[in-house]
């Protein structure tokens, strides 16, 4: 660039003043108004300890607030944003307070923290508001006395960034696996009893930052749970059984235990006043049973055995209890029902997805499910009704045809059958005449296909006249060979390798035969931090379980600051002994770790030999520890990692042997009622009784795609095949192209009037094939241009593009002997932003006068502004694209259009190389081959013989 | 030498591609996609755009050094570059910020201007396209006729069956020859990639 120093100096004061005046407009004249008002910190009841929820007032509709921003600090004078609620400034917030609930592992520091403290935008001197936490580690620190810390460290830097580090601590040798903060994403918890700061500030649609509202402080403490939601109960008379489910209520996470109690004494609003005094309730419980409640993931229902019956009047409550105290229920009246009530025992077996990389698997527990979804009537006398319905199935189910059989209300016999061996999902069926339609009508339906035929299995549901919809609409209920399935739901649960408990994945409704389940590949490892290390003025300093340790930096020792964390990561299952093994990801310390665990195991062997009396707990303590150092000997998994010699080899071994362990799990499903009418599966177990593990598998090949690699190989063979016929000599015919012929003619005109060429190639990239194809083209135009030494302005829109195009006209100047006339300022960048693009190439066409205008390439929206400015302009426009929605307009303004295909053929018509029409005749023959199978498959379908539709890729 | 290093790449990458659709295990899918390809790409953007920033700066420099006409509005370029990437670099792109306030109150509204031409260069092709001078501009005028009228509730009022015809000529004639394009422009996509992978076309590589 060889601007002048004046000029220089002009367009940089020009550009200040630009900014400057911009910068004052965008000014916030309004700023320290329109504080929130009434800014409270509650603690959030029933949990844990590790929330607040934070409310305000929110600001009138007319203040155009599109956010307020949240901070909170363990300082008053120090807040950090945390996170912002987003509001439609249209409509503003409708209620009278809004509420924040903050809770559980947030945002700490990340990779878009700052990196130094930076104080809010729009803030006047000395307000408390800082953007986020900084990743500055003696900070990260110090704020960890407050919080609990959680490192999330993407998979591969655990393994290969992981870095030993000591504590500062002399007396702690342990070795921790330190992190710095470009390695993790920190989250944080907030910890019960300390006290939080916070404040609001809203900002406005213009992005101006309203006053903070006064800080306002509160802290979290641990509560009781809130008591169940609902709890029923059955008692099933032949088997002697009570059956009881219940309902967690909103807040669950922290609920560990549940209990049921029998009742007796008390009616059910006397119990509401006891039911929270201890000492008062007491006297009238009697616990049946009891069991773990996993933070509400667990199962939430059981069966006790009461051989004995039940009182006529028995009632029951269920207590939920956490770390903190405990809540009952409102009592609960059984149902008296016998076993004959319970749904049907559900079956189920588990598949891998097919064509997948190996993350999803299927449950699948029911033959497909069809049911009709809405109908529609066609013409005013509802004489014809168009039926949509619903197919669920796996992709490995099979469905030949369905079969719909249409009947009167009060009649037997259908007035109609549908077969639909093509599910496009909907079919017309005709009112029987006479019939009054709102009556409704029953539909059966029944399927043929793999392992399902029309006599074993059957659905019904009922149409009936919905007032609302005006139209027939199915029932609620669906009959499955008979039984009404509409109020039973299955529920999946699965547990892991080293897990006995089931822990529940999802509820389906009786409309779903499957669950699609996600097992991803582990993407990252997630720790509690246990401390932070970071060097300060020559000294090591560790903050650790609040406390803090310094001691001077030792030779070799590192000076960047981590976050620490356990180095353990659990490693492999032993099922026979039940033993979870877990191994230091440093290679040495493991090594270290069996050493001392033999040596540990030795010694408290010889405690026990030497002590007088028994100690159990050190015999259970000697027990566990044996049973570990024997599998150092017994396992393989074991015996083959302790043979690795070098630290690569033995993190790429950990993880190639706990990673697949962590993606195996045994899943369970149960039928229910939600009421307490439930049936489990039976276990998933193998013949040797054990349970099966299953785990989805990575597919080399995608079969679904047979058809399509079949097509590319016949496409393939026909262009080598046309492309060695032309190598040979063989004269090969392509019809003529009128918008290429016209090339010639185009140049020709824009040479005669002295005036320049413009060639634009759409906004696509290098991976658009039409940006491909329009560089075939330019690489002709080009020569012909370089030729008559007609200038060719070619604006481009991707700045990748650019340098090709550039090498392609500076190549076509040169063969053709024209080097000199080779401009390398006519092929240029503009923008790749849509419409920026369209002013630029339109001011371009207007000042240069074009006489001859290419638009050949990817276009969209800015083809026709640019066309019908070419057209005013009084150029002769060739147009060529591959986008459907575009070609009408170039059409109608252009004055040759090249459509679809001819846009790629365009560089073989233009270059005549036998390879290059070699391909367009492959590409003709290919074309006719699918015009056949049409053809064919159209008539076969007509006479339902679906196997080439079947086979042939449906997208 | 000089093209053939990158045609070997070309052919090289054009086959990993061909594997990464028929083969969808972990390794093509996360090993090669997700943690190869994606970071490579989006690591190369920023350096090309250099290329082109540069590219258009010696344009409007060459515009200016030789007086070119309007050559004046090659400062305006200078001036919205070097005032933009200021805004961004000094105050950060987020929301809030000048750079952001530009982009909202001055890309957008002028983007947005341009867009809305196209409803009055529109009217001006439909009028051309719709001038009955042959047979086939005929039919295209009664089908869009029918089509346009369907759309407003006019339509309906003339005929009850506007609606229908009108999605007939939608569904049918129109989608067909849509279709017909469409499976000429996927051949000719998988001619051209073909084309490329087989090394036949290497215009890309700048010349013929």
């Amino acid at each position: 660039m060889r601007l002048s120093n004046r000029l220089l100096k002009l367009t940089l004061l020009l550009a200040f003043a630009v900014a400057l005046g911009l910068s004052v407009a965008s000014k916030d004249p309004a700023s320290g108004r329109n504080v929130v008002e009434d800014l409270r910190v509650e603690d959030i009841p029933s949990d844990n300890g590790d929330g607040l929820v934070v409310s305000w007032k929110p600001l009138h509709r007319s203040k155009r607030i599109i956010e307020y921003r949240i901070y909170r600090g363990v300082h008053p004078d120090t807040l950090f944003f945390t996170q912002a609620v987003p509001v439609n400034p249209n409509v503003g917030f409708a209620g009278d307070r809004m509420y924040f609930y903050d809770s559980g592992f947030g945002e700490f520091i990340d990779i878009t923290s700052p990196g130094k403290l930076k104080q809010e935008k729009q803030q006047k001197p000395g307000s408390p508001l800082y953007r986020k936490i900084p990743r500055d580690m003696e900070l990260a620190a110090r704020l960890s006395e407050s919080y609990d810390i959680y490192a999330s460290v993407e998979r591969s830097a655990f393994y290969k960034r992981a870095k030993k580090v000591y504590s500062a601590n002399e007396a702690d040798s342990t070795a921790y696996a330190g992190f710095q903060f470009r390695h993790q994403n920190l989250l944080a918890s907030m910890r019960p009893g300390v006290t939080y700061y916070y404040s609001v500030v809203a900002v406005d649609e213009r992005s101006r930052f309203q006053d903070p509202a006064p800080v306002v402080s509160g802290s979290p403490f641990p509560n009781a749970p809130e008591e169940a939601a609902a709890l029923y109960g059955v008692w099933l008379d032949d088997t002697r059984e009570l059956r009881f489910e219940w309902e967690y209520p909103m807040v669950k996470d922290n609920i560990m235990q549940y209990q049921i109690h029998m009742v007796s004494g008390i009616d059910a609003d006397a119990w509401e006043n006891v039911k929270d005094n201890p000492d008062q309730r007491s006297a009238y419980l009697r616990p049946i049973t009891s069991g773990p409640a996993g933070g509400g993931a667990l199962p939430a229902y059981t069966a006790v055995p009461m051989p004995d019956g039940i009182p006529a009047n028995a009632q029951f409550a269920i207590e939920l209890m956490n770390r903190v105290g405990s809540a009952f229920s409102s009592l609960a009246a059984p149902r008296m029902l016998d076993s004959t009530h319970l749904p049907e025992k559900p079956t189920f077996y588990v598949e891998d997805k097919p064509n997948d990389k190996g993350d999803r698997l299927s449950v699948i527990w029911d033959h497909p499910i069809v049911f009709v979804t809405k109908t529609t009537s066609l013409d005013r006398n509802n004489s014809r009704l168009q039926v949509n319905y619903q197919l669920n199935k796996t992709d490995t189910q099979d469905v030949k045809n369905l079969y719909f059989e249409f009947t009167k209300m009060g009649e037997n016999k259908p007035f109609t059958t549908i077969k639909e061996y093509y599910q496009d999902m909907s079919f017309i069926i005709n009112v029987p005449k006479g019939y009054d339609y709102r009556k409704g009508f029953k539909v059966r339906i029944t399927m043929e296909g793999q392992k399902v035929d029309r006599k074993s299995y059957t659905l019904e549901q009922e149409l009936r006249w919905d007032e609302s919809m005006m139209t027939l609409m199915p029932g609620k209920e669906l009959w499955r060979n008979g039984v009404e399935v509409s109020k039973i739901q299955n529920v999946v649960f699965r547990r892991g390798i080293t897990s006995p408990m089931y822990v529940m994945m999802k509820r389906n409704t009786c409309f779903d035969n499957n669950l699609d389940v996600n097992v991803p590949y582990p993407s990252t490892v997630g720790k509690l931090v246990s401390g932070f290390s970071f060097v300060k003025d020559g000294n090591l300093h560790t903050y650790m379980n609040g406390e803090r340790h310094m001691r001077k930096l030792k030779a070799g020792e590192s000076r960047s600051g981590y976050a620490l964390v356990s180095p353990e990561v659990s490693f492999t299952y032993d099922a026979e002994t039940g033993t979870q093994l877990s191994f230091n990801i440093f290679r040495d310390e493991a090594f270290k770790q069996v050493e001392n665990d033999k040596k540990e195991l030795a010694t408290l062997k010889s405690q026990i030999a030497k002590a007088d009396s028994p100690d159990p707990q050190l015999q259970a303590q000697v027990d566990a520890l044996e049973t570990q150092v024997k599998l150092y000997d017994t396992n393989e998994n074991v015996i083959e990692a302790l043979k690795i010699k070098g630290q690569r080899a033995w993190t790429r071994f950990i993880t190639k042997i706990r990673e697949p362990e962590s993606r195996q799990h045994n899943y369970k499903v149960v039928k229910t009622d939600t009421r307490g009418l439930f049936v489990e599966a039976d276990l998933d177990v193998n013949e040797e009784g054990e349970p099966n593990f299953h785990f989805p598998i990575s597919n080399w090949f995608a079969k679904d795609k047979f058809v399509t690699l079949i097509a590319v190989i016949v496409y393939g063979a026909l262009v080598v095949t046309f492309v060695t016929l032309a190598k040979r000599g063989k004269q090969l015919y392509i019809r003529p192209i009128a918008g290429l012929d016209e090339i010639d003619n185009a140049v020709g005109r824009a040479t005669e009037m002295g005036r320049p060429m413009l060639y634009c190639m759409g906004h696509g990239g290098l991976s658009d094939v039409a940006t491909l194809a329009s560089m075939s083209i330019i690489t002709q135009v080009a020569k012909k241009a370089a030729e008559y030494d007609t200038k060719m302005i070619v604006p481009c829109y991707d700045y990748i593009v650019l340098p090709i195009v550039q090498e392609i006209v500076r190549e076509a100047h040169y063969s053709v002997g024209r080097p000199d006339t080779y401009d390398k300022n006519n092929i240029f960048y503009l923008t790749n932003s849509q419409f920026a693009y369209v002013a630029a190439v339109n001011g371009i066409m207007i000042r240069e006068k074009m006489a001859t205008n290419f638009f050949l390439g990817y276009f969209s929206a800015e083809a026709l502004l640019m066309t019908e400015t070419g057209n005013t302009v009084g150029a002769v426009q060739i147009a060529g694209t591959d986008s459907v929605t575009q070609i009408p307009f170039f059409i109608t303004t252009c004055d040759y259009t090249l459509i679809g295909e001819e846009l790629y053929a365009a560089g073989a018509y233009l270059n005549r190389e036998p390879m290059l029409l070699g391909t367009l005749k492959a590409q003709d023959y290919f074309k006719i081959i699918i015009v056949f199978l049409v053809v064919v498959g159209s008539l076969l379908s007509s006479l339902q013989v679906m196997t080439l539709l079947n086979i042939l890729p449906t997208k | 030498m000089k093209k053939t290093i990158p045609l070997m790449i070309v052919i090289c990458g054009g086959i990993l591609w061909l594997l990464w659709v028929f083969v969808p295990h972990t390794i093509m899918a996360d090993g090669f996609y997700s943690k190869f390809y994606l970071p490579w790409a989006r690591a190369m953007a920023p350096f090309a755009i250099i290329l082109g920033i540069f590219s258009l700066s010696m344009m409007h420099t060459a515009k200016i050094r030789r007086r070119a006409p309007k050559w004046q509005y090659s400062y305006f370029f200078f001036a919205g570059f070097i005032a933009t990437s200021l805004a961004g670099f000094i105050g950060g792109t987020q929301k809030g910020g000048l750079y952001m306030w530009m982009f909202e109150n001055m890309a957008m509204p002028m983007s947005a201007t341009m867009f809305s031409l196209l409803a009055f260069y529109m009217a001006s092709a439909a009028y051309k396209a719709f001038r009955a001078r042959s047979a086939e501009a005929t039919v295209l005028l009664a089908a869009a006729i029918v089509v346009m009228l369907a759309q407003v509730p006019l339509g309906v009022k003339i005929s009850k069956h506007l609606p229908t015809i009108s999605q007939w000529i939608l569904d049918v004639p129109n989608l067909a020859a849509k279709r017909g394009i469409m499976l000429g422009v996927g051949l000719g996509s998988v001619a051209t990639t073909l084309k490329i992978m087989l090394g036949i076309e290497r215009s890309y590589l700048g010349g013929d």
